[in-house]
């Protein structure tokens, strides 16, 4: 980024402008908190809502059983991964305990064209969610969400590739927030 | 509810935003700087003292300088395969789109590392990089033990910002993984979970290559303070 970049960005920020000259001025730090299992748990209840959204569009996929060829693997494949997904979190949080939310999936996963579509979406927004969290988590959990953001990578790259686009558009990927991500959720039209 | 902690908040001397969104493009800029390290966000970056003196931890330049090094090797090995011409159409695309990507790598960490950062090292591909078959599985490994040397190191780095630019590079790795597996024919994603792995067997793999023919830079260029 440029510094011409930088200014118009601050000029449009306005107020953040001040707060941020005024810390990188050097002003005491703020009383903040670390890392913590309370915050390990807020997070991962949230990230498992994701999950659970992407392991039903795929179960509802093979339970319709309406496509083929490659859609087929990659739908059983990346379904299995999702559901185990949905597994381990659950586990990390210490039973089956979260709700199980009812999806409609429409036509997405009935057609082919939709449900390649659908599939890109779902695994762009799952990454960008698992991205926006792991800065928050403490180590350990920082491998566990990690490993599945890995996944959730290569079911990305897979999609797209099938799908005939640039599987890897950008040499970084951009962290979604919690709210950015519920509203991607929301668009897609998918949760009843 | 506290307010949620914003990327911009955490990097104190830009480095962060700088390297990220030349890499996320110009469009992207606002959405990066605006992005919230998480939803659940407290302000523990604020707290790290490495970025709050816009500084690096001596641990979080030695991890950089090791993917530098890394990213600089990939990015060499993709650019020449550009250059020649020699594999398959569908290869040589991964070559393009990839190589690309990893020169932004190289130049994201050069930015977080500032004056710390270290020179390329030479490297001989050994004609690597016309063959189709022998490139794309070199492709496979290098991209799977990059995504995974990454998920160690994130786990190891000081600060939180740091952090937060690793992920955002790790999960490209990952993508590309899939997608050179793709073309090889073999599946993207083999496990629900991916691990993480140790340098060493980084290390062990880059030197099976005898890829690199100068001893990469670990190490500063610092002048003797005092010299005769």
């Amino acid at each position: 980024m440029t510094r011409v970049h930088l200014l118009k960005w601050c000029a449009a920020a306005g107020g953040a402008l001040t707060a941020g000259g005024l810390l990188a001025g050097g002003l005491p730090v703020p009383a903040v908190s670390q890392p913590s299992a309370a915050q390990d748990r807020r997070v991962l209840e949230w990230l498992v809502q994701v999950e659970q959204l992407q392991a039903g569009f795929y179960t509802e996929a093979e339970r319709r059983g309406a496509l083929s060829g490659e859609l087929r693997e990659l739908s059983k494949v990346v379904g299995d991964q999702e559901r185990a997904h949905v597994g381990a979190l659950e586990r990390e949080l210490g039973g089956t305990g979260s709700n199980r939310p009812a999806f409609d999936f429409g036509d997405a996963t009935s057609d082919p064209q939709r449900f390649l579509a659908a599939a890109m979406e779902l695994e762009e927004l799952a990454l960008a969610a698992f991205n926006g969290q792991v800065p928050n988590l403490t180590k350990r959990r920082i491998l566990t969400a990690m490993g599945i953001a890995s996944v959730e990578a290569r079911h990305v790259g897979w999609v797209r590739d099938l799908a005939g686009r640039n599987p890897a558009p950008r040499p970084a990927d951009v962290p979604a927030t919690q709210d950015g991500t519920r509203a991607a959720i929301e668009a897609t039209g998918f949760t009843a | 509810m506290e307010p949620e902690l914003t990327l911009e908040a955490v990097d104190r001397d830009g480095a962060i935003a700088e390297a990220l969104d030349e890499l996320t493009g110009g469009t992207r800029a606002d959405f990066l700087r605006k992005a919230v390290i998480g939803g659940a966000a407290t302000g523990a970056a604020l707290a790290t003292p490495a970025l709050a003196k816009g500084r690096n931890t001596a641990k979080d330049i030695a991890i950089l300088r090791f993917d530098l090094n890394l990213e600089y090797l990939q990015a060499a090995m993709y650019s020449e395969a550009e250059r020649l011409r020699q594999l398959k159409p569908r290869t040589l695309e991964w070559a393009r789109v990839v190589g690309a990507n990893e020169r932004g790598h190289v130049r994201a960490i050069r930015g977080l590392l500032g004056r710390d950062a270290v020179k390329s090292p030479k490297f001989n591909f050994r004609g690597v990089t016309e063959d189709d078959s022998v490139f794309t599985e070199t492709a496979v490994a290098f991209e799977d033990l990059t995504a995974a040397l990454l998920k160690t190191q994130a786990a190891q780095v000081d600060s939180r910002g740091v952090l937060a630019a690793l992920v955002s590079l790790h999960s490209v790795e990952a993508r590309h993984a899939a997608w050179i597996r793709h073309i090889a024919g073999i599946v993207p994603a083999a496990d629900a979970f991916d691990e993480p792995t140790s340098k060493a067997r980084v290390v062990r793999l880059v030197d099976s290559t005898n890829f690199v023919t100068s001893r990469p830079r670990t190490k500063g260029r610092r002048r003797p303070r005092y010299t005769g």
